[in-house]
């Protein structure tokens, strides 16, 4: 007969168990990046006061990694890449699972059922108790672990100090072991000193990604998101450091693409001098809802797309180097038209912190407006206008060419309101058929302005 | 044994020289109506690089492409111009149906850049067409963007001056446009599935 987990008989016997993950570095780690980091398993995350390890309660989370194994696994698998040197251990309790890690780290879960027995294997050095408590239990001729759970609590208490006996009942989970909370700070703002001062984009990526991953870490475990951070390369003191922001058009939780675009960066990007530590500082926009994955392309997956490859192109080549055109109602011509940003279309970013990002907020594609289907009639101006325009009016002589008019005049004035102009266009056609768009001054100057291509 | 040879003629593989090819091919239709005629799968290749050869800026080489550019970008497909060489002027644009708000123009630093920035954009998947301004590129290159292009079932159109002619070129299709002084004269010069020919364009 299964027992249920509200059978009092359970209850009494463990009824403070879970399921815990605790990392235990393994050489000197700042405790704040690792429980940062850990938040990515569970917002409920302790740091360990002696060591600088942390614990998490995963009990809640561990189905979304596929099981406790899995997530030891890929708890292991991340300290790997990011090159943290720890013994990892899952456990019932969150002593436990600090004693296992102090031990050498699990290869696999230690569940309820095998955590007793595993208990009582473990030498008394090993449980991590107070030096006297240790001698007098040892010169009570108490061994292991096992040999003080068989004394029960009575026998115990009589003896020693009763730290020692709630020590006990809290690795076997019969007694509550309330945890100091980690309190996850409101942004987003660390540095990391590097081991030795470099040139190299790969050492200061290795250095960056982990605080990504530190940032990752904290956007999950807060729910929040992120679509912007600032980095800050430190040289040598004196000397000012490099900064350079990376941008997302839409906030997202994973550090992928954050972490592909700062790959395409650090290639470009010229040091004045060896960096000594890296810095990243990132706003959270709180109330963010994941987009669920769908089976068929969306027109929200076009979009996500589309803003995915501007962000790539903006990081490599610049934010100026990317633009969109819009008209503007003017006659004169240079002034018939207006540089976008190239989001154009993008929805506004909202203020951090403040802003509430619904899901659905990826109306990222602007609706083709059905009237400027190959729109006739649609253009401020009626006049022929050619395809290229020149930065600046040009001297038509200085264009060279036999030209001949073809067509016009087209007289385009502006009055007092603005610099004067008054200009007759023309179409103009050489022997080679290139065909130019040109003006005559009022003081009978031709000058080009344009290309029809 | 006739029978086995007959289905294997009929592979949509197979294109033996003088035909028409079996399967069709998938074309984005240039909306000239004699180039559509002349071109096999009825417009320029998609998935494939287009090379459009000019003699000189100002032949009509860039309105010959428009009217494909405006179906596109009114259809909601990004249209994305690497390195033009002028500014590509909006009032211009709109009269020949182009909606801006689909048009992407990118100024790259280099030539380098451009070719990154062009690939990116072809593999993206969510360009309808990508129009690169870069006349000293290698065969290397345009392989290279033709695998771009293949990847992101986009539609590559490389415009390049006419002098390029002379050299080979892996692109699918290679377009020449010049002028007899009066009117536009278009050459297809090489043509997957395709003969070389001279296209008639209607005054």
């Amino acid at each position: 007969m299964s027992r249920s987990p509200l059978d009092p008989l359970v209850l009494q016997a463990a009824p403070f168990c879970g399921a815990w993950l605790c990392v235990l570095p393994t050489m000197r780690h700042d405790a704040e990046g690792l429980a940062l980091w850990a938040m990515r398993y569970s917002p409920l995350v302790s740091i360990c006061r002696r060591s600088s390890g942390v614990v998490a309660d995963v009990a809640a989370s561990a189905h979304l990694f596929g099981g406790l194994d899995a997530l030891l696994d890929d708890a292991r698998r991340q300290l790997r890449t990011l090159g943290i040197a720890a013994s990892v251990a899952g456990a019932p309790t969150a002593s436990a699972a600090r004693v296992l890690a102090a031990n050498g780290g699990t290869a696999r879960w230690v569940g309820h059922d095998a955590w007793p027995a595993r208990l009582r294997q473990l030498r008394l050095e090993q449980l991590g108790l107070e030096r006297a408590d240790l001698a007098l239990l040892r010169a009570l001729g108490l061994r292991s672990a096992g040999d003080c759970l068989v004394l029960n609590g009575g026998d115990l208490d009589r003896r020693c100090r009763e730290a020692v006996s709630l020590r006990l009942a809290r690795l076997t989970g019969s007694a509550a072991d309330p945890q100091i909370w980690f309190t996850p700070p409101p942004r987003f703002d660390r540095r990391l000193e590097l081991l030795s001062e470099t040139w190299q984009a790969g050492a200061l990526r290795f250095g960056l990604e982990r605080l990504l991953a530190e940032l990752e870490g904290l956007l999950r475990g807060r729910s929040a998101a992120t679509d912007a951070i600032d980095i800050r390369l430190g040289h040598a003191p004196g000397r000012p450091d490099t900064c350079f922001s990376l941008r997302t058009t839409r906030p997202s939780q994973s550090s992928a693409m954050l972490r592909m675009l700062l790959r395409e960066r650090l290639e470009q990007l010229k040091l004045p001098g060896p960096v000594r530590s890296v810095g990243l500082q990132a706003a959270l926009l709180v109330d963010w809802q994941a987009r669920a994955g769908t089976l068929w392309p969306t027109p929200d997956d076009t979009a996500y797309d589309r803003a995915s490859l501007l962000d790539r192109l903006r990081a490599r080549l610049g934010e100026t180097a990317i633009y969109s055109l819009d008209t503007v109602p003017d006659h004169r011509p240079e002034h018939a038209w207006r540089r976008t940003h190239g989001g154009a279309g993008a929805p506004p970013r909202p203020a951090p912190d403040t802003a509430i990002m619904r899901k659905g907020t990826s109306d990222n594609s602007p609706v083709p407006n059905p009237r400027s289907g190959l729109g006739r009639g649609s253009s401020p101006c009626r006049g022929l206008r050619p395809l290229w325009l020149l930065d600046a009016p040009q001297a038509l002589a200085t264009i060279g060419g036999d030209w001949v008019e073809e067509r016009g005049p087209e007289r385009i004035e502006a009055g007092w309101w603005a610099t004067p102009l008054a200009r007759d266009y023309y179409v103009l056609r050489d022997t080679q058929g290139r065909r130019l768009w040109a003006f005559r001054s009022t003081r009978g100057d031709w000058f080009a302005q344009g290309w029809f291509a | 044994m006739d029978r086995t040879l007959d289905t294997l003629l009929q592979h949509p593989g197979l294109w033996r020289p003088g035909e028409r090819p079996v399967h069709p091919l998938r074309s984005l239709p240039t909306r000239v109506p004699a180039l559509d005629a002349a071109l096999p799968g009825g417009g320029l290749p998609v998935g494939a690089v287009t090379e459009v050869l000019n003699t000189g800026i100002g032949v009509g080489e860039l309105s010959l492409l428009l009217p494909a550019l405006a179906g596109l970008s009114c259809s909601g497909s990004q249209v994305v111009w690497v390195a033009p060489p002028h500014l590509p002027y909006p009032p211009a644009l709109q009269q020949a149906g182009v909606a801006l708000e689909r048009l992407l123009c990118l100024q790259p630093a280099s030539p380098d850049e451009s070719l990154w920035a062009a690939e990116q954009c072809l593999r993206s998947g969510v360009c309808g067409a990508v129009l690169v301004w870069l006349d000293d590129i290698d065969t290397t290159a345009i392989r290279r963007l033709q695998l771009a292009a293949e990847s992101g079932d986009s539609c590559c159109l490389l415009l390049r001056d006419a002098h390029r002619a002379a050299n080979a070129s892996p692109a699918a299709l290679r377009l020449w446009v010049g002028s007899d002084g009066m009117r536009r004269q278009l050459r297809v010069l090489k043509c997957r599935g395709g003969q070389p020919q001279d296209v008639a364009l209607a005054a």
